[in-house]
């Protein structure tokens, strides 16, 4: 026998007995919620960050006037006492528009112990309206604002007037931005002294540089490190004060020792908040966040990859440590048509496009079956949805059918249908710009691309990085685009569907413009609901995207956990996470 | 020695300004806009909804950065070309300005165009929101996109029945179009014409802050570069250093051991693994032993993928060092094993080149052999091409991996670095590549003083050349 054998199985038999066995006890026991962050957040600033994963980190930090229920979906009080007033004006300067009143709940305090009042809340908007700040997406929803005035005798009531009557109006003035501490973000009174209508009305940094000279000079110290970083400049009025930020590594919340909204807790799930602390960790590989997730270094993961996801269905350690969930996500992935371009001006084109895309074999194939078909910008599950719309199914001899009537043939026999436009021959060549950093967009791209082919369209990919896709979106330079939204609880289309607003497509006329304009004035949900129905047949008929579907998150809590997925983004609410003693 | 030392210092001195000025061009010459990516900033929605609003506040912001300056201190451009032209600074504005002064070449007709549909489109603006007014801030966008005057004057034709009581300013801009269709740029006018632009210009005030020290403030987060870069740094070099130590420690017993003794079948054997081991990816070998020795599939979980934190936090590397070997294993094996193969393959051919000069052959005819022979004569004389490394090793030490790092979730160098490319990050982006070709540099002088030191050969050709 070679010498070298016995040591060789020797070792090998040292080496499977150093495996360390499963075991069902967990390794954690604390009461601390460990979260995966894909990215790290640019900044913890509310009005200032640009990353969707901020969002996650500062949320636990601050509070909204009115907040929606992450189970119900339903707007409800967090800061408010209650629902505001509500009350249309019929005469007076602002006739036409609405008046709503407020009152902060008396139990609110900052964590100094003073009241958040409305003048917190006027200096947070204030701090939007700075021309000086990019805070330019947030003044879509809030620039209708005419008014704000504080009660003289209570400091908590304020109202505010609004120019018309919009049914989103209450979601705009109380979910928009939280509610910041004055005390904190203008402590040297900056701005007390500067209107916020004078703000409003003068949008441009020209004009307030002129009427306010110390305005630039306060916004450059707001863009610092300390509003965005530091525990003191980035705190709120929530039930989590900001430790510590160990860059590229972690981030860590702990919850205030004897915070105001402990005693609501029991009657109001909005001021839920239990685990002691939350520790984001930064780990953008999916491998290295899996691997740590099943070493119980995380609580939670989102958003794990669909045949990950199926083959820890069947992992006996993670079944043991871990439940899975696959809550519906309130967003869809639709492909966006520039119906501006010629060859895509034609409904009939854009409708043979739709039955081209396979749609089940993409969710199957790419998503390994989370997802659920949907046919119109809204999520099917909602009860404003048009349910008499079916998705377009999949036919490729519809699709053929279709670009005939729109008189495509294949005049030369090479495989690709032409048409004579303005006298010359034009070839049915479409570009698609696909995501090339995004492995399902490729996948999806060539599922397109293939099956176009087979009906004689010639769609040609063009991978580009993320950063420059948004650009071209912006700028409206594109053909076919994949892409995704979230879907709001209230659908508002005045923002994407009107033919003035940053419609992409380039979908509608001036009667579904006035179509949008009514459903905005709507007070009455019914009656909304039916004009919201005839505007989403107006799309489904015009088909300006090819509606995909609605993706279903993939989820994995720990067990030590009892814990409730939920619709919003991420998929679950990390402050109900209640831990199970054993 | 001290001329060859000037000489070499000045040349790397001007290479490091060069590539610091094809740095500058690079990331200018690089996809997207850094204002425009302020996200929310200019969403879609703003741009399409209140464009001037959100051009002002992208000249702002501009200004703010420096971009409101000419970009170097010369420019190059056709004779029409106006020297301001760099006062532009929104995209779109400059987009449309530039394409109608390449066709045109009269600038003064393109600035009083835009002029008017600036003008135009604000008083529209103004007015109250009707069929007729959402229709031209529309239109007059759509014009603001165009790519050529032809574009322009088909879209002018076909909406210009419907000015109505928009006619007063319409007019001059459908004049100006007349106009700029007649304009054409002279053949001599099209020469490339140097422009001094000023020593106040974006490259300077960037190069000379870079000089004092101050490495600018990072796009992404607000942060210090400076700081963000000093956080970075020390675990690289844990890393890279504990892993270039590792490679030697490897190599050098390796590499004399296969020259002395590696004839046979042993010898063979040796040497294919180090050829495998040279040839295999880092990024492939990371994830398997990501898998194999962090997951808890199978059962091999020994190593963890987060920790970092609390080495750091832990009070140094003496309070705990089990815990830190522990932790900087697995990055450091992946950073070391390529290198190891190379380094006692390099090694193991100049030992052995050695062995054959005469000088080894007289040593041994004078008693001298074994460890006084290979370590006293043989080694220092084959260790002598490894100088040459010194200059490749010292920026590998301080740049990082990308793949290891991200892989292993270590907040280094590397990762930064890519973490700065995604988010078009310039100013760390611009300090890092620096640093690197800087630290290159120095390794380069300090290899060439090295060999010049050790190797008597090159003093004495040096000091015999004819002077140049």
């Amino acid at each position: 026998m070679k010498a070298w054998i016995p040591p060789l199985i020797i070792a090998v038999m040292l080496f499977t007995a150093c495996r360390r066995e499963e075991s069902a006890i967990h390794r954690r026991t604390s009461n601390e919620v460990a979260i995966r962050l894909e990215a790290e957040p640019d900044r913890l600033n509310p009005l200032l960050s640009t990353s969707t994963y901020a969002h996650q980190v500062f949320n636990p930090l601050h509070l909204y006037l009115m907040n929606y229920d992450p189970t119900t979906l339903v707007l409800v009080p967090q800061l408010l006492e209650e629902s505001p007033r509500v009350q249309r004006l019929q005469s007076g300067p602002f006739a036409g528009g609405t008046r709503y009143s407020f009152t902060i709940r008396k139990e609110a305090v900052w964590d100094n112990g003073k009241p958040v009042t409305g003048r917190d809340y006027e200096t947070t908007l204030k701090l939007v309206f700075n021309a000086f700040l990019p805070t330019l997406g947030y003044r879509t929803f809030l620039e209708s604002i005419r008014e704000f005035r504080l009660d003289a005798a209570n400091p908590r009531k304020f109202s505010m007037v609004l120019n018309d009557t919009y049914f989103a109006g209450l979601e705009a003035l109380t979910n928009v931005v939280p509610v910041l501490p004055r005390h904190v973000v203008d402590a040297s009174g900056v701005m007390d002294t500067i209107p916020l209508m004078a703000l409003i009305t003068n949008p441009t940094p020209e004009a307030q540089e002129a009427a306010f000279p110390g305005l630039k000079e306060f916004a450059d110290k707001y863009l610092s490190e300390r509003f965005s970083r530091d525990p003191v400049g980035v705190a709120g009025v929530g039930p989590y004060r900001l430790v510590s930020w160990e860059a590229g590594q972690e981030i860590l919340l702990e919850k205030k020792t004897t915070w105001w909204g402990n005693a609501l807790a029991a009657d109001n799930p909005a001021f839920v908040a239990l685990p002691d602390r939350l520790r984001f960790k930064v780990i953008p590989d999916p491998v290295t966040a899996l691997t740590a997730l099943q070493n119980e270094e995380l609580d939670v993961m989102q958003s794990v990859a669909p045949d990950d996801f199926v083959r820890l269905r069947t992992d006996s350690l993670t079944q043991a440590h871990f439940a899975m969930y696959t809550p519906s996500s309130m967003s869809s992935y639709f492909i966006a048509l520039n119906t501006r371009i010629p060859v895509l001006s034609d409904a009939l084109v854009r409708r043979a496009l739709a039955h081209a895309v396979d749609v089940d074999e993409l969710i199957t194939t790419v998503f390994a079956g989370f997802g659920t078909r949907t046919a119109t910008p809204l999520h099917p599950s909602s009860a404003e949805y048009n349910a008499a719309l079916k998705p377009i199914p999949f036919s490729l001899e519809k699709a053929g059918v279709l670009l005939a009537q729109a008189g495509w043939q294949d005049s030369d026999g090479n495989g690709i249908l032409d048409k004579r436009i303005a006298g010359k021959k034009k070839e049915l060549r479409i570009t698609y710009l696909a995501n090339a950093s995004k492995q399902s967009s490729l996948v999806l791209a060539e599922l397109i691309r293939s099956n176009a082919r087979k009906v004689g369209v010639d769609v040609v990919i063009e991978a580009r990085d993320a950063n420059t896709m948004l650009e071209r979106l912006r700028n409206r330079d594109f053909e076919m685009v994949s892409a995704g939204r979230s879907i709001t609880p209230q659908w508002s289309p005045s923002q994407n569907w009107r033919t003035d607003s940053d419609n992409r497509s380039g979908f509608g006329d001036a009667q579904t413009d006035s179509m949008i304009d009514a459903m905005e004035r709507e007070p009455n949900q019914s009656r909304r609901w039916v004009i919201s129905r005839k505007l989403q047949q107006a799309i489904y008929d015009q088909q300006p995207e090819i509606m995909l579907f609605c993706p279903q998150e993939r989820l994995l809590i720990h067990k030590r956990f009892e814990a409730v997925p939920t619709p919003v983004w991420p998929g679950y609410h990390p402050l109900a996470f209640r831990l199970i003693k054993r | 020695m001290s001329g060859f030392l000037l000489k070499k210092i000045l040349s790397l001195l001007l290479a490091l300004w060069v590539i610091s000025i094809l740095l500058f061009f690079l990331q200018r010459a690089a996809p997207g806009d850094a204002v425009l990516r302020l996200g929310r900033a200019f969403s879609g929605e703003m741009y399409h909804v209140h464009p001037l609003a959100a051009e002002a506040i992208y000249r702002a912001e501009a200004q703010r950065r420096g971009l409101n300056l000419p970009a170097f201190y010369i420019s190059v451009q056709p004779a029409f070309f106006p020297d301001t032209l760099y006062r532009i600074q929104y995209p779109e504005a400059l987009a449309l300005q530039r394409a109608l002064l390449l066709e045109t070449g009269d600038w003064s007709k393109v600035q009083a165009f835009y002029g008017a549909l600036t003008r135009c489109y604000s008083f529209v603006a103004e007015d109250p929101s009707d069929r007729e007014s959402i229709f031209w801030q529309q239109r007059l966008s759509e014009l603001v996109r165009v790519e050529t005057l032809a574009e322009a004057r088909i879209l002018w034709k076909t909406s210009v029945h419907r000015l109505g009581r928009y006619r007063h300013q319409g007019q001059a801009i459908g004049n100006l179009l007349d106009q700029l269709a007649v304009s054409r740029p002279g053949v001599m006018s099209w020469l490339p014409t140097l422009r001094w632009q000023g020593w106040d210009n974006q490259y300077h005030r960037w190069f000379r802050q870079w000089l004092r020290g101050d490495l600018g403030v990072s796009l992404r987060d607000g942060r210090k570069v400076g700081e963000k870069l000093g956080e970075a740094l020390p675990w690289t070099l844990w890393i890279n250093g504990a892993a270039i130590l590792l490679a030697y420690l490897f190599a050098f017993p390796m590499g004399i051991f296969l020259a002395l003794k590696g004839r046979g079948r042993l010898g063979q054997l040796l040497r294919n693994t180090l050829l495998v081991l040279y040839a295999l990816p880092s990024f492939w070998v990371g994830s398997m032993l990501l898998l194999l020795a962090t997951s808890p599939e199978l059962g091999y979980d020994f190593f963890r993928v987060s920790g970092w934190l609390a080495l750091k936090q832990g009070g140094g590397f003496w309070a705990d060092p089990f815990a830190w070997m522990a932790q900087l294993s697995l990055p450091v094996i992946c950073m070391a094993y390529g290198l190891a193969a190379f380094l006692a393959h390099y090694l193991q051919h100049s030992f052995s080149a050695v062995l054959q000069e005469p000088f080894v052959a007289f040593a041994r005819t004078r008693g001298i052999s074994g460890f006084r022979l290979y370590f006293g004569h043989v080694l220092p004389n084959a260790l002598l091409p490894q100088v040459v490394f010194v200059a490749e090793l010292v920026p590998t030490l301080f740049s990082g991996s990308v793949i290891i790092e991200y892989l292993f979730n270590v907040p280094g160098m590397g990762r930064l670095l890519l973490d700065s490319l995604v988010s078009q990050d310039w100013p760390t982006v611009y300090s890092f590549v620096l640093l690197i070709a800087f630290l290159t540099a120095f390794g380069l002088l300090f290899s060439d003083m090295l060999l010049q030191w050790t190797d008597p050969r090159i003093r004495i050709a040096a000091s015999q050349s004819p002077p140049s």
